[in-house]
Formats: structure tokens, C-alpha cells, sequence
């Protein structure tokens, strides 16, 4: 066990130069940039004295270096910068105001996904190189070539229109919340905490079509890495040992499956990453609330230093998942603690 | 209580392959007796390890027993259903492999891995199991703090060690040991036949060991079983194999061993193995033996019994 804490903060504290890395290319990479971003934002045509007053709020006139120092202590400090629209608001402020949401879509389509995923690779796996295998290797093309919008439509026109079972768009039902203070900002947790059933239930409904959209899209992917590595660990010796030993088959296969987990376990980190930016398309078909469409509509403002803020924000946030997922392989593989 | 422990009779197993019917092993009958270690010798591709784990009913996918009987203490293993035959598997059946580190689970320690056997096959408590796979460790010269211990934190020879504790924690009327000192340096090889043969002594089991060297089989086996291209051609104690070879290849085999002592020339035997796709007509060595006769390219020799302990597939001694 001391290996393994030794492990968890060696890998911690690497995580900080990564982070810092991180915060320094997005830094570069915005500076060299062609155009002026504060231009390109309010157009040519604005007063001059303007395009300075807004590049002095944003701190774009300074000396690069001076920018970099006040942008490195801004991070330190959670200050992410403020947006260049509307109300002026703090970056990180406008962050969280959107990432529950995001999250809690994440959550439920990554959980639709590993199920479907986990069920149908296991199953091709073993019965590999026979009909139901061909089956499932079929289906996972074509859940994985699926196009986002058209299945979200599909699944609005059934269930939303004809059969008029589940709602087509959006977080909950308005009125529910009115009154109501939110604790996390996941409307599951929170009507859970609060003992308010009725948005729980509202929440869920809701959420149903999202992240079987979102699901269904992910689970081809895994479909075919779950059957390919039990495929590879059915056919090691320590599986043929272990049914040696009388092992009675589900056994065998637990061996297995936790043996397969190592670089499934790989793609859920990444992808659980990739996914917190915004399932934009999910969330654009479902008018979803979250990172995806918040994102979207900033970009087509210009919103510079929002757009920064949330590119900064993302490289934590992938730093941290994949900090978690070095950890979770060191608990499930002692090999790799050291 | 039998004589005899476990019986082939006719044993036919093939793989089904892309390029045709592999006759891995064909028609192969076989006595093994309590208490008795036989050596089961052959090249690769000879057949000797598809026979071991048809015992067991392992066999890879494309691999099917085609006829034949295995009795085991007067069960037929063949007739068994599935869960009849996982209670065999570990129980009756102990199987040593060659590879110890991959034929352990990476991610298990090695005591939760013991204690998973035990308590397939023993209705016990947990804390029961653990005793007995701590002893089960001791009889195998390993201290029983190693069951904390992963596979990839003991060396070859503890890890073979933990397998044939694995193989031996239920006190199995047999043992497979398949190569089971292949992947291991010499002195460690010593070692692990050594714990074997004491083991064998202690629970009272038989050991078919697997293996490509003869000399290995001439030092720990009481019989040795010679098999050449999925048939067995000579079936006979240990020491008058070595000492008198009556089959040809038999002959090849043990000229073929080196000595370090006398430095005499090694003799080989001559050719290739036959492909068991499209085996050689009549007996399957006649193309590589020297005394080969017309009779051999026709008919394939029937088993002739010689003594009580003695056989021999050839037609020199019929």
C-alpha cells in the first residue's frame, strides 16, 4: 500500500508542470494568432479610442511578458479573465453556470454507452467469429458512423412527436424550478438532496434522449475495443489455467474482463475528456444548456478572453481526468505502481 | 481400488483447420497406473500436449475429441456434462503449465487466486480456504506471506512453485504437467521436478509429464510414453527405454540427447516431422527410419505388446 501513496502523489505532483505546460502553449498560441482579436470583434469600423479602451480592460496592450505573469497569478487565483460581452461577467462564472449541465449529460450518455459497450464487446468476444459477433461488429459501424443530429431528430420524432412520451429539448420543465435553489447544479443530485422528487423525475425524463443519442454514438467505439481485447485476453494462458482449475465459466470471464479493462479503461479517460467540452452536437440538437452551446455561441461573438478562459479551464480539467485515470490503472494493475 | 488410474483407449482428436483436418492425435491408447510419473515425450507437433489437455477436455476451439474414451478411476471423462467436468478440472485434475507467469492472473494476488480453487470446489470458509492455501504454499517451499504477493513479484521458480500449488491444494489424483520446467534455468528445472516428485510421493497422485526432453522424462518418469506425429509408438519403463530402445525413433531420440562428459557426436534424426494435414501412408516415421521396409509404406503397425510393461508400434517386431 505504500507503493501505491507513493504513486498517487509522485503522479499528483506531475501534474502540475503538465498543467503549466498546458497554460503557456494555449498563451502562446492565442499571441501568435493573426488579427487582433478585440477587432475582430467589434469590426473595422469601430472608433479607434474604443478598440483601445477594450483592449486596456482586457489587459491586450501590455507587454507580452506582463501579460504572461498577470495570466499565470490570474489562473492561480481563479480568475480566469472576464468576458468582452454583455454583462462583463467572470469567465469562470459563466463556466459553471454551464458545466452542470454539461456534466450531468456526460455522465448519463457515458454510462448509456459503457453499458451498451461493455454488454456488446463482451458478447462479440466470446462468441467471436460467429453470427452473433457479426452482428455486433455490424452494429458497432454503424452506431459509430451515426450522425449526431439525424439519430437525435429520429429519436425527438418518435418519442417526442408521434408516441409524445418524452420531451425533445432542454434541462427540465420551467416551472418546476421556480423557488428553487440549486446545490450542484446536476438536477438529479440535487432534486435527490433536496427531496424534490418531481424535478428528479422531470430531470431524468429529460435526459433520456440526450445521452441515448449521445450513447448509442460512443458505444460502436467500444463495442469493438471491448471485443478486440477480450479476444486477446480470452486467449492467454492464465484463461485456459484458470478453467484448468475448474473455474466455473462466469469466473473465467470476470479474469478476464478485468484484465481487458486496462486500455478500455484508457479510452473512457480520454473520451470522458473530450466529452466535457460540449457534446456540441448533442446539445445543439436538444438545446441543452451546457459547455457545447455556451461555447458555440461565444465563438460566434468573438468573445475572446471567454473563449481563452474556457480553453484554459478544459486543460485542467483533462489534466485532473487524466490524473484520475493513472490512478484508477494503479489500483487495478499493482504492476504499475512503483 | 484399480490399478490403473486413467485409460485412453483409441483417442482421436483433430483440428479443424483452414487447410484441413489436423490428426493431432490418432487413435493413441494409454494406461497410467496410482502413483505412477509417465513421461510423455515427443517433438513439437507430436501430439503430447493436445493429448495432455484432452484429458482435461481443453482443447482449443478448433479442436475436437473424435472418438475414443478417457477413464478416469473408472469415469469417463468424455461422457461428463460441462459443470461434471469443471468439478474435475482442479479437483481429480491438477494442471502445471510451462509458462508460469502467464498462466497466473496478473491482476490477483497469488492467495486469492489459491483460495478462488479451494472454494469452487470446497464448501468452506473463506478463512478456512486461506489456511489452507498457506499451506498449501509451505508444501511447495514458499513462505506463506507470499500469498500477498503478485505474479510479477516472485521469480520463475516461485511462480512455478505457486502454480503447482495451485495444481496440488486439492490433492488431485492426477497431475498434467505440461513443460513444466521449459521457461525456467537449469537448477530451478532441478528444483521444481524435485518438489514434484516428492509431492507425488506425499498425496499419492500420478504426474503425466509433458515434455520434449527425454532425458529429463529418463530421470523422473517411471514410464515413458513416446509419441511422434499424433501416434504413440513405444509405451515402457523409464530405464529399459533408455537402456534398450526398440523403436527406431525411440533410438534417434535418445542418440540425439547431448552429454557433456563423453563429447560424442551427436547423431540426428534425419527429415521433418510429417504435416498431420496429409500424414505419411502406412507408419508415419517410415520416411525419416533408417530400417524402413516395404511393409511400412503400406500398413500402419499395430500396438505389440512385448511384455507385461513393454509396447511398440513397428513392424520390426511383429
Amino acid at each position: 500500500m505504500a507503493a501505491l501513496r507513493t504513486y498517487i502523489i509522485v503522479r499528483t505532483l506531475m501534474t502540475i508542470p503538465i498543467v503549466f505546460t498546458l497554460l503557456t502553449i494555449v498563451f502562446i498560441i492565442l499571441r501568435v494568432m493573426p488579427g487582433d482579436p478585440i477587432t475582430a470583434m467589434v469590426g473595422m469600423k469601430a472608433p479607434p479610442e474604443y478598440i483601445e479602451r477594450l483592449k486596456e480592460e482586457a489587459g491586450l496592450n501590455k507587454p507580452y511578458h506582463v501579460q504572461y505573469v498577470n495570466y499565470i497569478l490570474g489562473i492561480i487565483r481563479g480568475d480566469f479573465g472576464r468576458s468582452l460581452i454583455w454583462g462583463k461577467r467572470p469567465v469562470l462564472a459563466e463556466i459553471l453556470d454551464h458545466l452542470p449541465a454539461t456534466i450531468e449529460l456526460t455522465i448519463f450518455g457515458f454510462i448509456v454507452s459503457i453499458i451498451i459497450g461493455l454488454i456488446t464487446g463482451t458478447v462479440a468476444g466470446v462468441k467471436c467469429y460467429t453470427k452473433v459477433d457479426t452482428t455486433l461488429r455490424l452494429y458497432s459501424i454503424i452506431a459509430y458512423a451515426l450522425f449526431i443530429p439525424w439519430l437525435g431528430m429520429m429519436f425527438q420524432l418518435i418519442f417526442g412527436v408521434y408516441l409524445k412520451i418524452l420531451p425533445i429539448g432542454g434541462r427540465i420543465d420551467p416551472g418546476l424550478t421556480v423557488g428553487w435553489n440549486t446545490v450542484t447544479g446536476l438536477y438529479v443530485l440535487d432534486g435527490i438532496i433536496t427531496g424534490r422528487y418531481d424535478i428528479v423525475l422531470n430531470a431524468l425524463q429529460h435526459l433520456i434522449l440526450p445521452s441515448l443519442t449521445l450513447g448509442i454514438v460512443l458505444s460502436g467505439a467500444y463495442t469493438r475495443l471491448v471485443r478486440a481485447n477480450m479476444i486477446d485476453v480470452l486467449s492467454q494462458d492464465f484463461i485456459r489455467a484458470a478453467r484448468a482449475r475448474g473455474l466455473s465459466e462466469l469466473k473465467v470471464l470476470r479474469h478476464a474482463l478485468k484484465n481487458a479493462f486496462i486500455p478500455i479503461l484508457t479510452m473512457m479517460g480520454l473520451q470522458f475528456a473530450i466529452l466535457l467540452t460540449g457534446a456540441v452536437l448533442t446539445e445543439t440538437t436538444f438545446s441543452w444548456p451546457g459547455m457545447g452551446t455556451f461555447l458555440l455561441e461565444r465563438i460566434k461573438y468573438v468573445d475572446y478572453t471567454t473563449i481563452q478562459g474556457t480553453i484554459v479551464f478544459f486543460a485542467i480539467f483533462v489534466s485532473v481526468v487524466n490524473l484520475v485515470v493513472d490512478i484508477l490503472y494503479a489500483l487495478i494493475d499493482p504492476r504499475i505502481r512503483y | 481400488m484399480r490399478k490403473t488410474l486413467l485409460a485412453i483407449e483409441n483417442l482421436k482428436v483433430y483440428y479443424h483447420t483452414g487447410r484441413g483436418v489436423v490428426r493431432a492425435v490418432d487413435d493413441v491408447s494409454l494406461a497410467i497406473n496410482r502413483r505412477e510419473i509417465v513421461g510423455l515425450v515427443g517433438e513439437s507437433g507430436s501430439g503430447k500436449s493436445t493429448l495432455g489437455y484432452a484429458i482435461v477436455r481443453l482443447l482449443p476451439p478448433q479442436g475436437k475429441i473424435v472418438s475414443g474414451k478417457i477413464v478416469l478411476d473408472g469415469k469417463n471423462l468424455l461422457k461428463l456434462s460441462l459443470s461434471e467436468m469443471r468439478k474435475v478440472r482442479g479437483k481429480e485434475i491438477g494442471m502445471v503449465f510451462q509458462d508460469p507467469l502467464t498462466s497466473l492472473d496478473p491482476l490477483q494476488k497469488v492467495g486469492d487466486q489459491i483460495v478462488e480453487t479451494i472454494l469452487e470446489h470446497v464448501n468452506i470458509s473463506k478463512k478456512e480456504a486461506y489456511d489452507m492455501a498457506a499451506k498449501a504454499l509451505m508444501e511447495v517451499g514458499l513462505p506463506p506471506d507470499r500469498l500477498d504477493s503478485y505474479p510479477h513479484q516472485l521469480s520463475g521458480g516461485q511462480r512455478q512453485r505457486v502454480m503447482i500449488a495451485l495444481a496440488t491444494v486439492l490433492k488431485p489424483k492426477l497431475i498434467i504437467a505440461d513443460e513444466p520446467t521449459t521457461a525456467l534455468d537449469v537448477i530451478v528445472q532441478d528444483r521444481i521436478m524435485e518438489l514434484l516428485a516428492s509431492l507425488k510421493e506425499e498425496l499419492n497422485t500420478s504426474i503425466i509429464l509433458i515434455t520434449h526432453d527425454i532425458s529429463l522424462a529418463a530421470e523422473r518418469a517411471d514410464k515413458i510414453a513416446v509419441m511422434y506425429a499424433g501416434h504413440l509408438y513405444e509405451y515402457a519403463p523409464s530405464d529399459e527405454i533408455i537402456s534398450k530402445p526398440l523403436h527406431p525413433y525411440t533410438q534417434g531420440l535418445i542418440q540425439s540427447i547431448p552429454d557433456v562428459f563423453a563429447r560424442k557426436e551427436i547423431k540426428e534424426i534425419k527429415g521433418n516431422p510429417p504435416d498431420l494435414v496429409n500424414p505419411p501412408s502406412g507408419c508415419r516415421f517410415h520416411p525419416r527410419c533408417p530400417y524402413a521396409i516395404e511393409k511400412c509404406m503400406r500398413k500402419e503397425p499395430a500396438m505389440i505388446r512385448i511384455n507385461e510393461n513393454r509396447y511398440v508400434k513397428c513392424w520390426l517386431y511383429a
